[in-house]
């Protein structure tokens, strides 16, 4: 069940209502009843790995909490290879075999092959897998109380608005909240509710609508030039980030229906100035689970320099490898690690440039600089993200500036919407929406939505619902993509 | 207290996006629920070819929805060379019932994907597909069918669609006030933008032999399932083949008609110093035929 569908707006009701209906204790009951019926709308089979994945890390939380030295040691490196153990089979079984096919052939064995176990991805398994993790660590770490309820814990590995793309919760916080007792609160099912059609609007409007124009590039790059790669490439970084970010806000418009808060995902990372605050303000509550266990458990900054680069290069290359079995997510997040090592290494350079170019005397202008160039970064690095094969990002990436003629004519958008292959209404409808979260961003930047809504007059707030649910309705584009894109991880 | 407040809230949002539905229902300009036909077919059957802009979405929206209503056997799959075409005499010199997916606007693309939607509702028994050797080109491979195709199974998604909104105060006006209404007429120069368009189409011509892969999985499933299958190439004026050669197309042209033919039996009418095509009498542009051309051509192709 897809959040972008009739299916999820009827389960939603059903469930909001069920939950405010009935008594406390009868609440977790079904929520994890209707958690399952959410993931089983997918494969239902796959619901048994959850089952795994909850009973070994339930039991591993008992069994860290009761040990000490190395037996509670061993009981946390049960878990994790339990958990990796799942991943690796499902997620990266036919990468692993493909490459070692390939290196066998590369040797001269031709007819080598490996048994194809024919394995569907199970939907969101990185991100669950990743949440139970981060309990058994955290119970390690003595951070987290053991939860002797397991139906609490399941819920907490399941709790369906997160279930399949995150946000990566953390113990402290989710399973904290499903012990508490929340009654109806119109303020918060209101914002709740907000924060979904905000989300919609995202996913909706603009995410689905430059997907197809998107698309139209990347499926056969070398049927394209500069001017439609450039261009492609700018629209797919705009429709990855309402994409999750979209997926986010209805995650944690839903929970705060149900009045659980989740943690906060993004912060509008393309205003960053440099890679390391890209990071800090994109897919949040997955970058700070890779530095507390991975990049602080390897030594963090707190080493000598070349360990410290070779902390940053090994925590991007499994952040890539997380993201997907394929090279180009490896290359994507070893680009990532590259930047943030460069940009230590020329620190130093850099502001002695900044100095002797005066740049420090126009605090705007340098911020503006650097704000360009951590997006053109990063909208270079997601070359490797969206491309289907390695070659096909080399492509993109060594044409980009191929045949420039008429990218910045003053008729521009009639130009550029027949290169994406879309109407030239579709790009202007594109680009309003971008232009209106931009605007909306900015605002809530200086002041949030919620108490900006709350001092305007009723008429003025009902007329921005109706007008961005009238932007959902009539301009929503329901007939391209209807996945997200981080389902698939 | 707060779940009365929420309730009236949600109540009152919804009533004007209801109101909009609920118009879109009654007037109903593709024939989507069939139940209220407060405006006429006729004026609806005009109002497909309102404007270049809107008409490709018409017309596939309001043929998938009457062909699912009652799929014939024999189908004719092409573009806008297929509008104004004389079905009644077709059906009448071939003795069977056919129905008419021409698509304006409509490419290779279109064609498999229609071709996909008809054969999902019953395998047809004949198939007549219009190919095109100008449709071949680089970037003629757009999406004229998902929209349309995601409309006509969903009705929520129906009611609330921005073109079928359009189309349904197009109808209103249509029908309560036609003089106000203006249809896409004909410009005085439309032959000549039609040479010029189609020159430098050719002049950048570049082949996407993506499209016979998709040829050839309708030929194959046609094969498989016994429907007969031709591709059949419209004349085009003298000048346009004329154009073709001047780009130096004219190889390439001969390799697609190779290439066409190994997959099905192809009727290539296109071909340059024939009399049909020299006689400007037969095309309402140079790639547009008359009523009275395709007659002819139905007498003589496909009559037999």
């Amino acid at each position: 069940m897809i959040f972008n569908s009739i299916q999820f707006l009827v389960f939603f009701v059903l469930v909001t209502t069920l939950y405010y209906v009935l008594p406390y204790r009868y609440r977790w009951p079904m929520l994890l009843a209707a958690s399952c019926w959410f993931y089983m709308a997918f494969v239902p089979v796959y619901i048994l790995i959850l089952a795994f994945t909850i009973g070994v890390d339930y039991a591993a939380g008992i069994l860290i909490e009761g040990t000490t030295g190395k037996t509670r040691k061993r009981w946390l490196i049960g878990s994790i290879v339990a958990n990796v153990g799942v991943l690796a089979i499902f997620k990266y079984y036919g990468f692993l075999t493909d490459n070692w096919e390939g290196l066998m052939h590369s040797f001269g064995f031709v007819g080598y092959s490996v048994p194809d176990l024919g394995i569907i991805l199970p939907i969101g398994l990185s991100f669950h897998t990743f949440q139970s993790l981060s309990y058994t660590i955290e119970v390690y770490r003595g951070n987290q109380k053991a939860e002797r309820h397991l139906g609490i814990f399941s819920l907490y590995v399941m709790f369906y608005p997160q279930l399949v793309a995150g946000p990566i919760e953390r113990p402290n916080n989710l399973l904290r909240q499903l012990h508490l007792e929340f009654d109806f609160d119109y303020k918060t099912v209101a914002s709740g509710l907000r924060l979904m059609a905000w989300g919609f609007f995202k996913k909706l409007v603009i995410a689905d609508r430059v997907s197809a124009m998107v698309n139209h590039v990347y499926d056969n790059p070398e049927a394209h030039n500069g001017p439609a790669l450039i261009l492609a490439t700018f629209f797919f970084a705009i429709q990855i980030y309402c994409d999750f970010s979209g997926y986010s806000d209805i995650a944690l418009g839903t929970a705060r229906v149900l009045g659980i808060d989740l943690m906060r995902n993004f912060r509008t990372p393309y205003s960053s100035t440099n890679i390391s605050e890209f990071w800090r303000r994109w897919h949040i509550s997955l970058s700070s689970w890779f530095r507390d266990y991975v990049y602080i458990s390897l030594g963090g900054n707190r080493v000598v320099k070349w360990r410290w680069y070779y902390n940053l290069m090994i925590t991007f290359l499994l952040s890539g490898l997380w993201h997907g079995a394929n090279w180009t997510y490896i290359i994507w997040g070893g680009l990532h690690g590259f930047y943030l090592v460069f940009a230590v290494v020329t620190a130093d350079a850099r502001g002695k440039l900044g100095a002797a170019l005066g740049l420090g005397r126009a605090p705007w202008l340098n911020m503006a600089l650097q704000t360009m160039t951590t997006f053109v970064l990063v909208c270079f690095a997601w070359i490797f993200f969206r491309a289907d094969t390695v070659g096909n990002a080399w492509y993109v990436a060594t044409h980009l500036f191929t045949n420039p003629v008429g990218f910045f004519t003053s008729d521009a958008l009639s130009f550029w919407s027949p290169l994406l292959g879309a109407a030239a209404n579709e790009m202007y409808v594109a680009l309003l929406g971008i232009a209106i979260m931009e605007v909306v961003q900015h605002m809530h930047a200086r002041r949030p939505m919620t108490l900006r809504l709350e001092a305007w007059s009723p008429m003025k707030r009902y007329t921005v619902y109706m007008g961005i649910i009238a932007f959902v309705v009539f301009l929503g584009s329901y007939y391209h993509t209807a996945q997200f894109i981080y389902f698939q991880f | 207290m707060g779940v009365r407040k929420l309730l009236l809230r949600i109540v009152l949002i919804c009533t004007p996006f209801a109101l909009v539905f609920g118009v879109v229902v009654v007037v109903d300009p593709y024939n989507y629920f069939n139940w209220c036909h407060l405006v006429p077919d006729e004026v609806k059957l005009k109002n497909l070819n309102h404007d270049g802009r809107t008409m490709a979405f018409s017309n596939l929206m309001w043929k998938m929805k009457e062909y699912r209503r009652a799929a014939v056997p024999n189908v004719l799959i092409g573009d806008s060379r297929l509008s104004y075409f004389d079905l009644p005499h077709l059906e009448e010199v071939t003795g069977a019932e056919w129905y008419n997916f021409g698509v304006p606007g409509g490419n290779h693309r279109t064609a498999a994907d229609v071709f996909g939607f008809i054969d999902s509702i019953a395998a047809p028994k004949r198939v007549w597909l219009q190919v095109s050797f100008r449709n071949m080109a680089m970037g003629q491979d757009y999406d004229l069918y998902s929209e349309p195709f995601a409309v006509e199974g969903t009705p929520g998604l129906y009611v609330s669609n921005r073109r079928v909104l359009a189309a349904t105060a197009l109808a209103l006006k249509a029908q309560w006030s036609p003089e106000s209404v203006r249809y896409d007429e004909l410009a005085a120069d439309h032959w000549q933008q039609v040479i010029a368009k189609e020159t430098a189409a050719a002049a950048n011509f570049k082949i996407d032999t993506a499209f016979y892969p998709r040829l050839q999985a309708i030929a194959d499933k046609c094969k498989e399932q016994g429907t007969e299958l031709v591709f059949i190439e419209w004349p085009g004026y003298r000048t346009l083949q004329a154009i073709r050669s001047r780009a130096g197309l004219d190889a390439l042209r001969e390799q697609y008609h190779e290439r066409m033919s190994a997959i099905a039996r192809y009727i290539d009418m296109d071909v340059p110093d024939n009399s049909f095509s020299a006689d400007s009498s037969n095309y309402r542009d140079p790639l547009h035929l008359t009523v009275v051309a395709q007659r002819k051509l139905i007498d003589a192709v496909m009559a037999r």
